[in-house]
C-alpha cells in the first residue's frame, strides 16, 4: 500500500535508489518479453524466407533472449 | 547474400515456393538507407563512455545515489539492448525482401515484430513497370522505386528503394516479355 510516509522516502536518497532499482527491474522483465517474441519472429521470418544464415538469425535470437532473461534473474539478486 | 542486389541465390527459398520453381532476384533497400539506425546504434554505444568520461570530469561522486551492483546491472541492460535494437533492425532489413522468380513477384513486408503482409502477382499478370530515381542521395548511390503494376488484386507493387532500379525493371520486363511470347 502507497502511505504518506512511503512518497516521502522517494525524496531520501535510499528511497530515491530503490525506486531505480525496481524500475529497471520491471524494465528488463519487460526487456525479456520483448527479446521472446523477437525470437518468434526470427523464427516465422526464417520460415516465410529461409536463407543460408537462417542458423546464425535464430542462434542471436536465442543468445539475445537468454541474456535478457538472465539479467532480470541477476537483477533480482543484486539488486 | 547480404547483397541489396542479389541474383540467383544459392540454397534460398520462400514460404510458398512452387516445384520447379527458380529465384531469379532478391532484392532488399539499398544499404545506405541503413545509416539512419546505424548512426543512432554508434551513439548508442558510445553514451556509456562518453557519460562515464563527463561523470569523471565532473568528479561527480554517482556512488552516493548509484550503488556499483545498479551501475552494472544497468550497463549489462544498455548493452543489451543496444544489440536487440541493431538485431531488430537488421533483420526487418535483411527479411523485407521483393522477389523475383520465373514464375512470379512477391513482396514480403515485415514490420516492427507484429505486422507481416506478403503479396505477389504472377509475371503472367504483370501489366507495367517503371522506376524512379529521385533526389541527391538516390542519384548519387544509383537506388530508387520500382513500381510494377499488375492485373491482379493487388493492382501496384513498390519496389521500395532498390539498388539499380533501371536494371531491375529491365528483367522484370524481359522475363514478362518471354512470358507472353515465348
Amino acid at each position: 500500500m502507497i502511505t504518506f510516509d512511503s512518497i516521502i522516502n522517494l525524496f531520501t536518497v535510499v528511497g530515491f535508489t530503490n525506486f531505480l532499482g525496481l524500475l529497471l527491474k520491471i524494465l528488463i522483465f519487460l526487456y525479456a518479453v520483448f527479446a521472446f517474441i523477437v525470437v518468434r519472429q526470427v523464427l516465422l521470418m526464417n520460415r516465410s524466407f529461409t536463407t543460408p544464415a537462417a542458423l546464425v538469425f535464430v542462434i542471436l535470437a536465442y543468445v539475445h533472449f537468454f541474456a535478457a532473461l538472465g539479467l532480470a534473474i541477476l537483477s533480482l539478486v543484486l539488486l | 547474400m547480404l547483397n541489396s542486389f542479389w541474383r540467383y541465390p544459392k540454397n534460398t527459398w520462400f514460404d510458398g515456393e512452387d516445384h520447379g520453381e527458380e529465384i531469379l532476384l532478391v532484392l532488399r533497400r539499398h544499404l545506405i538507407t541503413n545509416l539512419d539506425w546505424i548512426f543512432v546504434a554508434i551513439l548508442l554505444i558510445l553514451t556509456p563512455f562518453f557519460a562515464n568520461a563527463i561523470l569523471v570530469f565532473l568528479n561527480a561522486d554517482t556512488h552516493a545515489v548509484f550503488a556499483p551492483p545498479f551501475v552494472f546491472i544497468f550497463m549489462l541492460f544498455w548493452f543489451l539492448f543496444t544489440f536487440g535494437f541493431v538485431f531488430e533492425n537488421f533483420i526487418n532489413w535483411f527479411f523485407n525482401v521483393y522477389i523475383v522468380t520465373n514464375k512470379r513477384i512477391v513482396d514480403m513486408d515485415f514490420h516492427g515484430i507484429l505486422f507481416r503482409n506478403i503479396s505477389e502477382a504472377t509475371l503472367a499478370n504483370v501489366e507495367d513497370v517503371t522506376h524512379t530515381v529521385s533526389g541527391t542521395l538516390q542519384v548519387v548511390f544509383n537506388y530508387g522505386d520500382v513500381i510494377v503494376q499488375t492485373a491482379g488484386e493487388q493492382r501496384e507493387f513498390d519496389f521500395e528503394s532498390v539498388p539499380s532500379p533501371a536494371r531491375v525493371q529491365d528483367i522484370i520486363s524481359d522475363l514478362v516479355a518471354q512470358r507472353r511470347h515465348p
